[in-house]
């Protein structure tokens, strides 16, 4: 899976290479603009697709009897993303 | 090309194509382990989660989803809505199946002897309709345990 993942990364590096360039809002803080960007980008599109792809391989694991529980956790917790970094924040403070 | 696009299709692609697909082997596995005695239940139930892997992914965002995407709260939350479902709705419905399996277990089997299997399966059906009690009796003893021994 991570090879797949990868590979599907490096096919779309044009059109990754795209979608920064257009975060790039060109002012002085453009640098943090396209990271803030990311991150959204990350955690509201990336993010929920991965958590489809955790339950795939949690009910796989299930069937061929081995641990699954850990993949369900982190379904919920690519769901729940934006929450948990809200709460590490407020541990922090 | 996209990495989103990607993914998504792979995802798509994974739910909908291959687990449906690999959903009749779990199948067959399960009657082949039944066949030799073997333990089935993992293989059956894989089966029928490969069917509602599109309804348990709606669940679990559904679960996420009880509090605001911003709110430090919302993997508890989510975990509490989690552990709702489990104790609430399908512990029930397993100990109405436990109470079935009894039944015909006991009708099946001639012998009446406490170590037959009938009562297993009642004791676990009172246990699943239980679990609330349970859980609060042992946050009693908890409670009362924290002054110590009188």
């Amino acid at each position: 899976m991570p090879s797949i993942l990868t590979a599907m990364f490096l096919l779309g590096t044009q059109t990754t290479y795209s979608l920064i360039q257009s975060y790039n809002t060109g002012s002085q803080v453009a640098a943090a603009d396209v990271l803030d960007s990311l991150w959204n980008y990350l955690a509201g599109t990336i993010m929920p697709i991965a958590a489809g792809l955790a339950i795939v391989g949690a009910i796989i694991n299930l069937a061929t009897r081995r641990p699954a529980m850990r993949l369900v956790a982190v379904a919920l917790a690519m769901l729940c993303v934006s929450g948990i970094w809200r709460l590490v924040l407020s541990m922090e403070a | 090309m996209s990495f989103n696009h990607g993914i998504l299709n792979l995802t798509n692609w994974a739910g909908n194509v291959i687990l449906p697909t690999l959903a009749g082997l779990f199948f067959a596995i399960a009657v082949l382990k039944f066949a030799r005695t073997e333990p089935y239940g993992a293989a059956m139930y894989g089966g029928f989660l490969c069917l509602m892997a599109s309804g348990v992914l709606r669940a679990m965002e559904k679960f996420a989803s009880q509090r605001a995407w911003n709110d430090p709260d919302v993997y508890w939350m989510s975990l509490v809505s989690l552990v709702d479902w489990i104790c609430n709705v399908l512990m029930p419905v397993y100990a109405g199946l436990q109470v079935a399996a009894g039944a015909l277990r006991l009708g099946m089997v001639t012998r009446i002897h406490p170590t037959e299997g009938w009562m297993r399966h009642f004791v676990a059906a009172g246990l699943c309709l239980l679990l609330s009690g349970l859980m609060r009796l042992a946050e009693f003893f908890v409670t009362q345990g924290i002054g110590g021994v009188t």
